[in-house]
């Protein structure tokens, strides 16, 4: 049956490179919720937090990450929503 | 003793004596609650990410201080009295802090007057006294930019989800 042989064909054929988390890398790298430029890097344009299967980012600094971001954007340093046009 | 940050914004058409006076008020607020100011970190005018109060700008200070938790309830309290403070945050930077340790710190601090510099900001709440200065934007800005070629290529890998979102 065609729906057997597809489900044994290897669905996922593009070239996935695993991601190192970047603060695991570099451990002179620190999460600071004073330093927003860093922060901003993990934000989408509309201001959201990017998701770790984007950034790369390991379990417990995609936590920490997100409680900087927050504490950032209680602080005005960071926008909750970007809103344009 | 414990060891806090405190961030507030006052409002930035305030003159310079203003913000002084304010920044005097909280800090006096600290030490008369036995709270040891480890330091004062005015950061300036900045713009903020969104209004506050119908406001685009504010006047950003940071105060590092270690302390019982009095002291926070007293600041966050005359905090929110005051109309000429837009926000604030306080974050507890560890639980168990040794007084003698903050006392040298700030003698370290008082000493190294003279090229400024930021003394320890890091959220770490297993070391009570962090020695690593970490200099405040100029080498952090460089370190983001890097890592900025990795992730353009990734967003196009997990297709059903992402649209999903949209």
């Amino acid at each position: 049956m065609a729906y057997t042989r597809n489900s044994s064909r290897p669905r996922r054929r593009f070239f996935h490179r695993r991601k190192v988390c970047r603060f695991c890398a570099d451990s002179s790298l620190k999460i600071d919720y004073k330093n927003a430029d860093s922060l901003r890097f993990f934000l989408t344009e509309r201001g959201k937090i990017t998701p770790r299967r984007i950034n790369g980012c390991c379990a417990k600094h995609q936590r920490e990450l997100t409680v900087a971001i927050k504490r950032a954007r209680t602080l005005a340093l960071l926008p909750y929503a970007v809103t344009e046009g | 003793m414990k060891r806090y940050e405190v961030v507030f914004i006052s409002l930035a058409d305030l003159s310079a004596d203003e913000t002084d006076g304010v920044i005097e008020k909280y800090t006096s607020i600290i030490t008369e609650l036995d709270g040891k100011i480890v330091k004062v970190d005015k950061w300036g005018k900045r713009r903020l990410a969104y209004y506050i109060r119908k406001r685009r700008e504010g006047f950003y200070t940071l105060v590092d201080f270690g302390g019982e938790n009095k002291i926070i309830q007293e600041l966050e309290r005359n905090f929110k009295i005051d109309d000429k403070i837009l926000r604030y945050q306080s974050v507890k930077l560890s639980d168990h802090v040794d007084p003698d340790e903050l006392d040298r710190e700030i003698e370290e601090a008082k000493q190294k007057e003279a090229p400024p510099e930021v003394p320890p900001a890091e959220e770490k709440p297993e070391e009570p006294a962090v020695e690593a200065a970490a200099e405040p934007e100029e080498p952090a800005a460089e370190e983001v930019e890097k890592p900025q070629e990795d992730t353009d290529e990734p967003p196009s890998e997990p297709s059903e989800k992402e649209t999903g979102e949209q």
